[in-house]
């Protein structure tokens, strides 16, 4: 998620960067990144058993990859809708330092019920108060599990204590 | 003739089945905008200068910006809401307007 945290890349860094070196000669700031996306991310839709999921409250049925179905560049998202949030796994390469300088990130507290060197963070964007994320560091960078509650709909759960507990049921099926 | 204008009928059966499609409506506008807001947490455009520029213009055209889908989308479950409002005012008038009959009615001597 939180390509946001990241400062990320994708193909269109390389274009840009193509189209700024070859047009003149210039020099440009910055740094391209992978062109192949999401290549090689843990996959959550196919890794985590569905079992899982239905046990968390969500439904198996609304699975859904990407966003609206469309692959995101450097991330491998699932998402699964319950009653009153969404519940969203996302797999990046970015890394929780990159959550730590994203200015855009928020209310940053340690979350270690789900494991060491977890945190918990918001959206500054967020003024609906209807996210929170929590980043699990992995060797491929990281793990975002991110509830979304739905649009006007009373929060059964405070948000971060409730992706706080379904990340650490989640946290056996994620890599390492 | 006369002038019916500012009159809406609506039978009480199809009001029911309006405020049913409200919800279905409602629900994926909720979904919808938790989309949204996903796509307004994505950046994915590198850290040069005009990929950033270019990455915050898609944002806000998400979330934040003017007219951002998010407000837009927003809205629209305003709207329904306040729809799915007049249909249960329709199905309420209806119930309150068969239970004065079924009174009326029971109130009303029987011929010997």
């Amino acid at each position: 998620m939180r390509g946001s945290a990241v400062g990320v890349r994708g193909a269109v860094v390389l274009v840009a960067a193509a189209l700024l070196v070859g047009g003149c000669s210039s020099t440009v700031e910055g740094h391209a990144v992978r062109p192949d996306g999401a290549d090689g991310l843990f996959d959550p839709c196919s890794a985590i058993p569905d079992e899982v999921i239905s046990g968390l409250g969500a439904d198996v049925a609304s699975e859904e990859t990407g966003i609206l179905g469309v692959r995101q560049g450097e991330f491998e998202i699932c998402t699964w809708m319950s009653d009153w949030y969404q519940l969203g796994v996302w797999s990046t390469f970015h890394t929780l330092d990159d959550v730590r300088r994203n200015p855009n990130d928020t209310d940053i507290r340690d979350a270690p019920a789900v494991g060491a060197g977890a945190i918990t963070f918001r959206e500054r964007r967020d003024v609906d108060g209807n996210l929170c994320m929590v980043a699990i560091p992995v060797q491929q960078g990281a793990i975002f599990v991110r509830i979304d509650a739905l649009f006007g709909e009373t929060h059964k759960e405070e948000l971060c204590e409730l992706a706080t507990r379904q990340a650490a049921v989640l946290r056996p099926h994620l890599p390492n | 003739m006369s002038d019916i204008s500012d009159v809406f009928f609506l039978d009480a059966g199809i009001a029911a089945r309006l405020h049913d499609a409200c919800d279905v409506l409602h629900a994926e506008l909720q979904a919808m905008i938790v989309k949204a807001i996903e796509l307004g947490t994505i950046d994915a455009f590198g850290t040069l200068v005009s990929g950033q520029a270019l990455q915050t213009k898609f944002e806000q055209k998400a979330v934040g910006g003017p007219d951002a889908l998010l407000d837009v989308l927003k809205s629209h479950v305003e709207a329904v809401k306040s729809m799915q409002a007049q249909f249960q005012a329709c199905i309420d008038h209806a119930l309150d307007q068969e239970s004065s009959n079924v009174s009326t009615l029971r109130s009303v001597d029987q011929p010997n």
